[in-house]
């Protein structure tokens, strides 16, 4: 597996998962593109006396004709099977890699019982800018089935957006605080 | 077996996932300082041992201390707190300081993460506390030259008096803290995270316990530092400080020379001692240093580790399709947690206080050795 096979996967994984490869992205697109404007233009001829003459007529078969015939092919839905998959947080950053504690999801595991040095160069560059001490991530790996039907492992790191503190939050927290203290005073 | 009722014991356990010191006062009246998870069970390692020995913790521990919230030394701390029904707990002023408790709230009231944290052990903890909801309840706090537990001769099982001491935190330390808290307190609009513990370890609680003649001087993750009022340098030039020398010194920091004070070895430890200490490894930080045992032996030849320091690689069953997937992408994963040992020194009782024996686990080592593989 190649770092831009699993710098794909980011991306994917950070467009919310609608697409599964590069390749299947653009197809499905150029797929969807072509098939309404020929719809379109084959409606436009059905359904609508034209305003000019035959000429014109055949000149817009003729751009029509210009658009290649895409046969439909039957949707098959992309899935990822995981294998493995661990919940991290980033504990160093170096100039090259970043150090990050994991804990076993798949086993269930209750603390982290493991750590490896991650290359900064597999990370999209939206992870880029989430990567700090502290910064927490998904790493999952297993087999990723395209919509044209082959199969790859995969790699994915994907940190984890999460929510923004807000100040109602924060004001909040000061509030319980303030009892919680006087709680553990004995007031 | 357990101690005798006339016989004092302290015991370190740790790497696991965290550090912990035991103490039998004596007469089953037991002190527990911090806590770390034994990486075979998965328990606090206190109670393990309990276990072990037919001790029932609920009863015989009388006094639990957090020393300081980073996640090396508290993993487990809840299940302790909630096990030992009758023993008080203490801690720093600062962790119930209102500024600490509303960061706390901040980083565990909604966890962003399956991961816990020191700071989740430590909301866990209050929340045991708060339940409990009576006065003998309350955190006891713990500063500079505090007395903060006492047990007097006729119940003590030698016939000497207990007493345990905070020496730490003093009350630059303390002003310190919440001044280095700022930049942890998250910001609005900030993205969720989960705390980091970086930063010198200004907090901890150092803790002296004197029974006789007996002393037990117990580092934590104190550092030594230049700045006035804080670290070794103001406990050791102390004038309030219990006076008498330790005979067994839990070195402070791993061993870190960032703890190291030369006066501490002159002024409140034996000469000959016994040095207690359980390695550190994250990231490609590994304490003690090979220098740092260099250092360390020549204060006393009768210095322990609780495991060798070693860099193991995960042993974790997978499936191939995983192991050549990690192979690619990170080369290798390695275990943090270290196989967990202890260090048990228990002294020959009331006829002989000052006679050690000590005892290791099969992980466990001389500091000398601590490096070997």
């Amino acid at each position: 597996m190649t770092s831009e096979t699993s710098l794909a996967a980011n991306m994917i994984q950070d467009t919310g998962g609608i697409s599964d490869t590069y390749g299947d992205f653009i197809y499905d697109t150029a797929q969807r593109y072509l098939s309404a404007k020929r719809r379109h233009q084959i409606d436009l001829l059905r359904n609508q006396p034209h305003p000019f003459n035959d000429t014109v007529k055949r000149q817009d078969i003729d751009i029509i004709s210009m658009f290649p015939s895409v046969p439909r092919i039957e949707s098959i839905k992309a899935t990822f099977a995981p294998l493995q998959e661990w919940e991290g947080y980033v504990v160093e950053i170096g100039d090259e890699t970043f150090v990050a504690r994991l804990i076993d999801l798949t086993s269930e595991a209750k603390q982290e019982e493991e750590e490896a040095d991650f290359p900064i160069s597999e990370l999209s560059e939206t992870d880029k800018q989430r990567l700090r001490p502290g910064a927490i991530f998904r790493w999952a790996i297993g087999y990723r089935k395209t919509r044209s039907g082959s199969k790859e492992r995969v790699s994915s790191i994907v940190f984890r957006r999460l929510p923004a503190w807000t100040d109602r939050e924060l004001k909040e927290n000061r509030r319980k605080a303030k009892l919680l203290a006087a709680a553990l005073q004995g007031e | 077996m357990p101690p005798n009722p006339d016989q004092i014991e302290i015991t370190l356990f740790g790497p696991g996932y965290g550090e912990s010191v035991v103490v039998h006062l004596g007469n089953n009246h037991w002190v527990i300082i911090d806590s770390c998870i034994d990486s075979e069970t998965q328990q606090p390692a206190p109670l393990t041992y309990f276990q072990r020995i037919g001790i029932k913790p609920e009863e015989a521990v009388r006094l639990i201390i957090a020393t300081h919230w980073h996640d090396d030394h508290i993993r487990g701390l809840s299940r302790i707190v909630t096990e030992c029904k009758s023993a008080r707990f203490c801690c720093s002023a600062a962790l119930t300081h209102e500024e600490f408790l509303a960061t706390l709230l901040d980083y565990e009231a909604k966890p962003a993460m399956v991961l816990t944290s020191g700071l989740r052990e430590i909301f866990e903890v209050y929340r045991e506390l708060e339940a409990r909801s009576k006065p003998g309840c309350t955190p006891i706090h713990a500063f500079s030259n505090r007395n903060v537990f006492f047990l007097r001769s006729e119940e003590s099982g030698h016939g000497f008096e207990c007493r345990v001491w905070t020496l730490s935190p003093s009350d630059s330390q303390y002003q310190k803290f919440l001044y280095e808290l700022t930049k942890l307190m998250p910001r609005v609009k900030e993205t969720k995270k989960r705390a980091t513990t970086q930063g010198p370890n200004n907090v901890s609680v150092v803790t002296w316990i004197s029974i006789g003649n007996i002393a037990l001087l117990l580092g934590a993750d104190l550092e030594e530092t230049e700045e006035e009022g804080l670290g070794w340098s103001v406990i050791v030039t102390s004038a309030e400080r219990p006076r008498g020398k330790a005979s067994i010194f839990k070195i402070p920091h791993h061993g870190s020379i960032t703890a190291h004070n030369d006066m501490v070895w002159q002024e409140m430890v034996t000469t000959p001692s016994y040095a207690i200490l359980s390695p550190y490894s994250r990231g490609t930080k590994r304490l003690p240093s090979p220098e740092d045992v260099q250092r360390l032996t020549s204060y006393t030849e009768h210095a322990y580790a609780t495991s060798k320091l070693k860099v193991s690689t995960s042993k974790k069953e997978r499936p191939t399709a995983v192991i050549k997937t990690i192979r690619e992408t990170v080369g290798k994963i390695r275990t943090v947690q270290q196989s967990s040992g202890w260090v048990k020194l228990r002294n020959a009782g009331r006829q002989k206080p000052d006679t050690w024996f000590v005892e290791l686990s099969r992980n466990a080592c001389h500091l000398n050795h601590v490096h070997s593989a």
